[in-house]
């Protein structure tokens, strides 16, 4: 029996078979990467099942034959096409005989039984539970030595790097003023927007200005400030970290005798704790920016809503917020540098510490913002 | 310079630089089919920038990078594609994807570039592996491999699919001396029976001597090259004294 395949113009076979099953496959033309694939499926469909006892591959008529090709030939070779089947080859040149003694099936054996390690459903709750209290004992350690060096820098402030200080103060604070005008803005705005309506049902419309005041200053202010540091500046903080991680620049701290906290970590915090408050101070009065003027487009007079300010907040108010905010720079500043020492290793670790430190941070403001207003709701009866 | 039909890879007239600034001024050179091709010089004098261009990572200010006859300065589209299709390149680093396991680092260009069988691919990449001595690291992260065997790693991913030219951008940066000789002697086994022809960047004078046919010495002082010829010439007969002091690794 005799057929001639063209699967494509690069490569063309001819295939004879005598009665016995012996099958001659003969190749021509190119084998390469863009003629293999078809190649490979044509020869599949045409010799499983064909009933060969024996095949011989006359490879002398390939003009060119690359990695692909040679696959596929030692696919053949390796009888897969031909289950049972004794084969022989020939025709190869010395250089591509070469690379055909690269090929090993033990080696494509090995890979197809190789599983990754799959580990039972108790062995993973386990591992997650291990985990998770290995990462609270590292918290509190790590806290415990911020709260240490932090003390010793304040109690001899020449210890502290003040100009990094100044720097994260910039970078954190004063680039992001834009940022949070901007949102806290439109979130005054939308407030009064929003409350104008029911309020004017019961006919107190007025006290759009009283609400807005107490929300800005007890909630949202500090709140929105914090979660804009989170995520603008302890990203940053995490990520920084995090690279210098990578990069091996901590154990280079550590090996010349530098603890990575107190070199790193401590400015940080100090900047977080002292820049929230500020902040906060400018998200307040960005929100009532916002809110304003929607009060004024309802009909009320500047000097009505400004009254109505003053009257509904209080100088309790605002230090709450402002406490409320020292906190939070606080959590914001030293979980995202936990997060970003705890950093494994490669690039996507930096990622993952980044991702963790705005999760954890906005976690622990809205815990800590809860915890607050129990208290406060407490002291206030 | 004339270009011969033995040149893979022609630089002419070319001058490079970034930022409006040039490293090279005007250089000719050419790289034949099949050698080893080393780029030598100072630490600053631009090696590692000429090999960007070589390999199109970088477009020169002017001059003409030609591939096989075809100028990769000047190429765009499906044009430049065929021709950057015909490099491999290993970076200093490896930059094996530290997610990926050695041999799916391999595959990824058969993935990517071909679109052949599952079992094709597997058998490509393990041959690769087999050939630069890592095919019991298959299944390993890169990490779990030390430097010479992500070295390693790093070559198979890069003759995957059958280049040309191979570009080796301190191939033996970080190695110990052993680990180092034993990659001179796999890029000399690969050299001879793949029939590729490489171009590195590299410092390590044992490593050119090893396996360097010819070398490149660029001067920052000139902005261009200094002498070229194969390593033992130069190293006796280099015009300028400080090229000779250069190659015997004495202070100049």
């Amino acid at each position: 029996m005799a057929a001639n395949q063209a699967v494509n113009k690069a490569v063309r076979w001819d295939v004879l078979k005598d009665s016995e099953g012996a099958l001659l496959l003969t190749l021509h033309g190119e084998l390469d990467a863009a003629s293999t694939p078809a190649a490979w499926k044509a020869l599949e469909k045409e010799l499983m099942g064909a009933g060969v006892s024996s095949l011989e591959i006359e490879a002398s008529h390939l003009t060119y034959c690359d990695s692909a090709g040679l696959a596929l030939l030692y696919y053949l070779y390796c009888g897969r096409m031909t289950p049972g089947a004794t084969v022989r080859m020939s025709g190869l040149s010395p250089e591509l005989q070469n690379l055909f003694g690269s090929f090993s099936m033990e080696d494509f054996q090995a890979l197809q039984d190789h599983e990754p390690p799959c580990r039972s459903f108790p062995v993973e709750v386990g591992a997650a539970t291990a985990s998770w209290i290995h990462d609270l004992r590292e918290q509190v350690e790590f806290i415990g030595e911020v709260t240490k060096d932090l003390a010793a820098s304040l109690c001899r402030p020449r210890l502290m790097r003040w100009k990094e200080v100044l720097r994260v103060f910039e970078t954190a604070g004063v680039n992001a003023l834009p940022i949070v005008f901007l949102i806290t803005m439109l979130i005054g705005m939308v407030i009064a927007f929003e409350s104008a309506q029911p309020l004017a049902k019961m006919g107190a419309q007025v006290f759009v200005a009283n609400l807005l005041g107490l929300v800005m200053s007890r909630e949202l202010g500090p709140v929105m400030a914090a979660i804009m540091l989170a995520g603008r500046s302890g990203s940053a903080f995490a990520a920084e970290l995090g690279t210098m991680k990578v990069n091996e620049e901590l154990n280079a701290l550590q090996t010349m005798g530098l603890s990575p906290v107190q070199f790193l970590v401590v400015q940080r915090v100090m900047a977080g704790i002292l820049l929230a408050p500020v902040l906060t101070m400018y998200a307040m009065y960005a929100g009532l920016v916002g809110g304003v003027p929607v009060l004024l487009g309802l009909g009320f007079p500047l000097r009505m809503v400004l009254q109505q300010i003053q009257s509904g907040v209080h100088y309790g108010d605002l230090a709450e917020g402002l406490c409320k905010s020292v906190v939070f720079g606080t959590i914001v500043a030293s979980v995202s540098c936990l997060r970003g020492l705890q950093t494994g290793d490669g690039p996507r670790a930096v990622g993952d510490s980044t991702t963790r430190s705005v999760v954890s941070s906005i976690l622990l403001i809205i815990v800590a913002d809860g915890i607050i207003a129990a208290i406060t709701y407490h002291l206030r009866k | 310079m004339t270009d011969t039909a033995d040149s893979i890879i022609v630089a002419r007239n070319l001058v490079i630089g970034y930022a409006g600034k040039v490293v090279l001024n005007r250089i000719n050179f050419e790289v034949r089919r099949g050698e080893v091709f080393a780029i030598l010089g100072t630490s600053g004098s631009g090696k590692s920038t000429l090999l960007k261009h070589l390999m199109g990572l970088y477009r020169p200010i002017s001059g003409d990078v030609l591939i096989s006859g075809e100028n990769l300065a000047t190429a765009e589209g499906p044009d430049r594609l065929r021709i950057l299709r015909k490099f491999g390149v290993m970076y200093q680093s490896s930059a094996l994807f530290g997610s990926l396991t050695t041999v799916e680092n391999v595959r990824l260009p058969l993935d990517e570039f071909t679109s052949l069988s599952e079992e094709a691919k597997d058998l490509i990449a393990l041959s690769k592996l087999r050939l630069v001595g890592l095919e019991s690291a298959a299944t390993k992260l890169p990490a779990d491999l030390s430097g010479g065997m992500q070295k390693r790693a790093a070559i198979a991913r890069a003759i995957v699919l059958d280049p040309c030219i191979l570009f080796l951008d301190e191939p033996s940066a970080g190695l110990d001396p052993i680990t180092s000789a034993g990659l001179d002697a796999l890029i000399r086994e690969l050299a001879k029976g793949l029939n590729i022809t490489f171009v590195m960047v590299t410092h390590e004078l044992p490593s050119i001597y090893s396996v360097a046919d010819r070398v490149i010495v660029l001067d920052p002082r000139v902005r261009g090259i200094v002498a070229e010829g194969a390593p033992d010439y130069l190293r006796e007969n280099a015009v300028q004294p400080w090229v000779r002091h250069f190659m015997k690794r004495e202070a100049g």
